[in-house]
């Protein structure tokens, strides 16, 4: 073992032989480090209608570097091939030199010397069929087997034919450490086999995630690719992590997320049982389930402006239950930030007024989570200035004498202007503190954008008065209205893509008297189930299109999810409602923003 | 509304588009393709690990050089399996006719807002080119043309000595340049990409335009 060459610049190499007994498991993981080179030299040789002859593993080595020391194998060629020849005889002297080099690659891949068959010089199994050999490109075994398969009358292919038939170099999973010339390096463990596939002999599986359920039809994908009938479809190994195989169908739900490939094997179904076993590999990516991924992280409540990531409220005092919940979504929540979504209900039993509402800070506006907030607190405070005493309460005069009029018109002006004023004044004096605000933390308006949706309900004697006043997404509707009545009581603001609307704070969202009208709606309804009002980040996944906010039916299907809830929090009179917040957490996928919701039920059953 | 969920029917989900137009022109041919290839195989394998990427991510690949081949139309980040991608041997780069494929397949595929269905969220742009377009005055007229498809952002990568970025400036939001054509030039592109996607998935339509994470060292910020 002690064959290393010194030379006069001090370099050192090591044969082919000695790296097979020292560091096996570099030639092994990647045989043509060292074999490529060999075979380009050996084709240039053979270009010049030259050859080597005589190869054995001492003639050929390498510098630390890998480089192949052509000096050297120059030198020790076969005088036969350093001299012009017959051609037969340089023919026989070239088939040699591939035998070798293709013996040697044989040798690496599989750890021992090829068995050769009874005709002489052929292998007895093919390399498709020695286990060790299975994490090969499929072209470098194909290579191998060109040479040393080929049959006993066959041509030997020429190193030009071979050199364009190999596989690119590739890229070991972990590097291999230069200094193998070091035999007292401890052996690391070998490097995980490179995964390479090429594309006429792959097949691939739609890719799978990890919990979903597949069903694959094999014979058909393999009759897709191959463009014949296939028959006798098997997999080795048996198949992939969670799934199982019965002859047809690839099925189950993959257990694992990563790249696997096994070996299929097969047969046109035209060919009889004694045709050959056709192989090609067949692969299948697994992703990771999304679920799995979505982290939790606590938001940073020193923060000056932190809030908590859940909140509720559950209004005892209320003949009918009142309630509301907001939960951070699944976005924040990934990175720790905060909810930016925020609410206020109230219920003033001196006039019979409920007041709902909801706010969604902007995402990509750094303080939105202080702009819903304060808006959410400075339009409750301007309605309480109204509404918790009947000397200034503006809004039941006119209304009643509405509610008493049996025309069915639209809210009159009688009717509209107060709420205009009320609600259109809540809305500015809201802009008005996030300006001051802006003002004293040294931030611009712009980082304060938020939603505002404000409903306010009044039992009569004949139904109910509900107005509402929205600026931005997020919805306001009605349940259980009767037949003929729009459910839907707000107008959402968006545009032609996802996450575009308006906002309080955005300059000319209150600018005219028309703006503001515009943003008003004041209906009277007999009865009503529940009134709703929510942030977009439960009407988006929860309904699947503009048009079904018009439908009462979806509006339905959203309550009888939602009724449980309400139920349970209405009756435990706790003051918050934690099953509402519970419901708010649902899982569903690309919809991750904040979820607020509130809700008025005069129709709860009781219990 | 029926019980549909979007966890049942992919149709109702909003989805983010990213497209991503790549150079093949014959001087890509070799070590920068390889590297190109590499490199959007990384992104691919760090965006499969972002829970928003693979719910919402569709990806799209168009290649240009003498033709234009739309690679991968617009699929979900999870059924992705990126097909080869091969450049000829010389020829001109047809960057003018790239754009004109793109907006007739973003005005296919993606999804606008109306009374029967959501809309995507903004779609995304990302341009990589190692040289000049060969049919300028068809690029100059599709400029506006693709200014109009709604892009969140346009980033436009000019990779190697011979790439022109005052082409690219009127056409991009941000146009950035690589100054080696190899494996870690690109591998850095591309990560940076991955990145400035999971950025879009999480900013709502607030702002007018994306903002960008801060480039990698090998990626450089030129407008």
């Amino acid at each position: 073992m002690s064959m290393e060459h010194q030379l006069g610049s001090g370099k050192k190499w090591l044969t082919l032989s000695q790296l097979d007994q020292v560091k096996p498991e570099s030639l092994k993981a990647d045989p043509l480090r060292h074999l490529r080179p060999l075979a380009f030299h050996l084709k240039e040789l053979h270009a010049a209608g030259k050859t080597h002859g005589a190869l054995t593993p001492e003639d050929v080595r390498f510098d630390a570097a890998g480089v192949l020391d052509v000096d050297h194998l120059k030198s020790t060629a076969s005088p036969l091939g350093k001299a012009p020849v017959a051609r037969e005889h340089l023919l026989q002297l070239q088939q040699k030199d591939a035998m070798d080099w293709a013996t040697w690659l044989y040798r690496a891949m599989t750890g021992h010397a090829p068995p050769v068959g009874d005709d002489g010089g052929n292998l007895s199994r093919s390399i498709f069929d020695e286990p060790g050999s299975a994490g090969y490109d499929a072209r470098l075994r194909e290579v191998v087997e060109s040479v040393l398969a080929r049959g006993p009358d066959a041509p030997c292919p020429s190193f030009e034919t071979l050199c364009g038939s190999l596989p690119p170099p590739i890229i070991l999973a972990e590097p291999v450490s230069a200094p193998f010339l070091n035999a007292k390096v401890k052996p690391v463990s070998p490097p995980a086999l490179p995964v390479q596939r090429h594309p006429n002999a792959t097949s691939r599986l739609p890719n799978g995630t990890v919990s979903r359920p597949i069903r694959v039809d094999l014979p058909a994908l393999l009759t897709l690719d191959t463009g014949s009938p296939v028959k006798d479809v098997t997999l080795n190994p048996e198949g992939f992590p969670g799934l199982t195989y019965d002859g047809t169908f690839v099925e189950g739900s993959p257990s694992e997320a990563g790249e696997f490939e096994v070996v299929v094997s097969y047969r046109f179904a035209d060919h009889g049982s004694g045709q050959p076993l056709l192989k090609r590999w067949l692969t299948f990516t697994v992703n990771p389930n999304p679920q799995s991924l979505w982290k939790n992280l606590a938001s940073d409540q020193t923060d000056p402006f932190a809030k908590p990531d859940t909140a509720s409220f559950a209004e005892t005092a209320a003949p009918f239950p009142l309630l509301a919940a907001s939960v951070r979504g699944r976005s924040h929540a990934h990175v720790g930030s905060f909810r930016d979504d925020d609410f206020a209900v109230t219920f003033w039993p001196e006039t019979g007024w409920y007041a709902l509402t909801v706010a969604d800070g902007a995402g990509s506006a750094k303080l939105s989570r202080r702009g819903s907030q304060i808006a959410c607190k400075v339009v409750c405070e301007v309605l309480t200035g109204q509404l918790s005493s009947p000397e200034t309460d503006p809004l039941t005069g006119p209304a009643t004498k509405w509610m008493e009029d049996t025309e069915s018109a639209p809210a009159p002006a009688q009717v509209r202007n107060p709420f205009y004023n009320l609600l259109g004044n809540a809305a500015l004096r809201a802009r008005v503190a996030l300006e001051e605000e802006a003002s004293r933390e040294g931030a611009t308006l712009r980082d304060y954008h938020t939603t505002l949706i404000s409903v306010l309900a009044r039992p009569f004697a004949s139904g109910w008065l509900v107005a509402s006043f929205s600026i931005g997404d997020g919805v306001a509707g009605l349940v259980g209205a009767p037949e003929g009545t729009i459910p839907l009581l707000t107008k959402p603001d968006g545009g032609e893509f996802a996450g575009q609307t308006t906002f309080l704070t955005v300059k000319d969202v209150l600018a005219t008297s028309d703006s503001v009208f515009a943003r008003l709606n004041c209906v009277r309804v007999p009865s009503f189930t529940a009134l709703l009002v929510m942030t977009d980040g439960v009407s988006d996944p929860k309904f699947h299109a503009e048009a079904e906010f018009e439908d009462p039916a979806a509006w339905q299907t959203l309550w009888d999810e939602i009724q449980p809830a309400v139920i349970e929090d209405s009756r435990a009179v706790t003051g918050t409602a934690p099953a509402l917040e519970k419901w708010l957490e649902f899982w569903s996928p690309g919809n991750h923003d904040d979820r607020t919701l509130a809700v008025l039920a005069p129709h709860i059953p009781t219990a | 509304m029926s019980s549909r969920n979007p966890s049942d029917d992919p149709s109702l989900m909003r989805r983010l588009p990213v497209y991503l137009l790549l150079d093949t022109s014959g001087s890509m041919r070799g070590e920068p393709l390889e590297s190109v290839k590499s490199g959007l195989k990384a992104m691919i394998s760090v965006l499969r690990q972002d829970p928003h990427a693979l719910e919402s991510l569709h990806l799209s690949v168009i290649t240009f050089d003498r033709e234009i081949k739309v690679i991968l139309p617009l699929t979900s980040l999870d059924q992705v399996q990126m097909p080869e991608i091969t450049c000829p041997d010389s020829g001109p780069t047809h960057l003018g006719a790239a754009l004109e494929v793109l907006c007739a397949k973003v005005d296919e595929e993606v999804r606008r807002s109306s009374e029967q269905g959501k809309g995507d969220w903004r779609p995304l742009l990302f341009l990589m080119t190692d040289g000049s377009p060969s049919d300028k005055a068809l690029y100059q007229q599709m400029i506006p043309e693709v200014k109009r498809r709604g892009f969140a952002s346009i980033v436009a990568c000019a990779a190697g000595p011979k790439a022109q970025t005052t082409e690219l400036q009127p056409l991009a939001d941000h146009v950035v340049t690589l100054d080696t054509m190899d494996g870690t030039g690109f591998l850095s592109f591309f990560k940076w990409v991955s990145s400035a996607v999971a950025a879009g998935n999480v900013s709502n339509g607030a702002a007018p335009n994306l903002q960008l994470p801060p480039p990698p060292p090998e990626v450089n910020l030129v407008f």
